[in-house]
């Protein structure tokens, strides 16, 4: 099982091609918003969540994706759909 | 409440891939995906109705206590070429849609009435925060203009969810406010 820093480290390389904002993507942390922090517009939101699935070899349901706004989010639903393996 | 949304065609075609595996299924409802699926343009088809559940979405989550990202739970029906029902839980928004060779935009609101005046803005810069601040330049000027008001005392905020918010002198205005910018294109309505 990956480590939360391992994760982190992994979501920011996903999120890279689609950030509008380096300050908010060079400072990334578990606070940080996909749209507020990171300006990334909303099409690239569901691109993030399809590459968190082709990385992970995960499916992502409407319900978990619904969440997947932030860092924080977007672990816990990576973290519990691996754990459910 | 009202809510808009702008699609730069030429940036999107850059920026988005709506080809790929699973990017129809995760945003689109099956209904929506026959309608893409038998459409003339299928491009346009796909980045209308996203221009019609990004504008809705705008006005329902609003005043929410948080966003979601859950487009398929939006549930589009194009009346005519250009208006539209998007369903959200049980409220009903109507949206009107132009489309040209340079962009879609889309303004929604609970009633279906005529869209009020709304600008559209040329952004020659592609950075975001710029971008923003143009548009907000741009609805300041607007204000200053309609209600005589000195441009240094008006002020746009957000709220949790990201909305705008007019104030003048420090005081909240009761004006509406939607902005949308994507690509080279921005665009504001007020009501």
């Amino acid at each position: 099982m990956k480590d939360k820093a391992q994760l982190i480290d992994d979501l920011k390389q996903i999120v890279k091609p689609y950030i509008q904002n380096k300050e908010g993507f060079d400072n990334i942390n578990e606070e940080t918003d996909f749209i507020n922090d990171l300006k990334i517009n909303s099409a690239n939101l569901v691109d993030v969540v399809l590459d968190v699935e082709d990385k992970y070899d995960i499916e992502i349901d409407n319900d978990s994706m619904e969440k997947m706004l932030n860092v924080k989010a977007s672990l816990e639903v990576i973290q519990s759909k691996l754990s459910s393996k | 409440m009202i809510g808009n949304d702008i699609i730069d065609i030429n940036y999107t075609r850059l920026t988005t891939d709506w080809t790929r595996r699973g990017f129809l299924e995760k945003v689109f409802t099956n209904s929506e995906q026959e309608l893409i699926a038998s459409a003339k343009c299928v491009f346009t088809t796909v980045w209308q109705l996203w221009s019609i559940k990004e504008s809705a979405y705008k006005v329902h989550f609003r005043d929410a206590e948080n966003r979601r990202l859950n487009p398929s739970r939006i549930h589009c029906t194009l009346i005519d070429p250009y208006l539209a029902t998007a369903k959200i839980d049980n409220t009903i928004y109507f949206s009107t849609t132009n489309i040209t060779d340079q962009y879609i935009y889309t303004f929604a609101s609970l009633s279906d009435q005529v869209a009020p005046s709304q600008t559209i803005l040329d952004l020659d810069t592609a950075e975001d925060n710029s971008q923003s601040q143009l548009c907000k330049d741009s609805i300041i000027q607007y204000l200053a203009r309609q209600y005589d008001w000195k441009v240094s005392d008006i002020t746009i905020r957000y709220n949790r969810v990201g909305a705008p918010i007019i104030y003048h002198q420090q005081k909240r205005q009761s004006i509406q406010l939607s902005m949308t910018h994507h690509g080279a294109y921005g665009a504001w309505v007020v009501l």
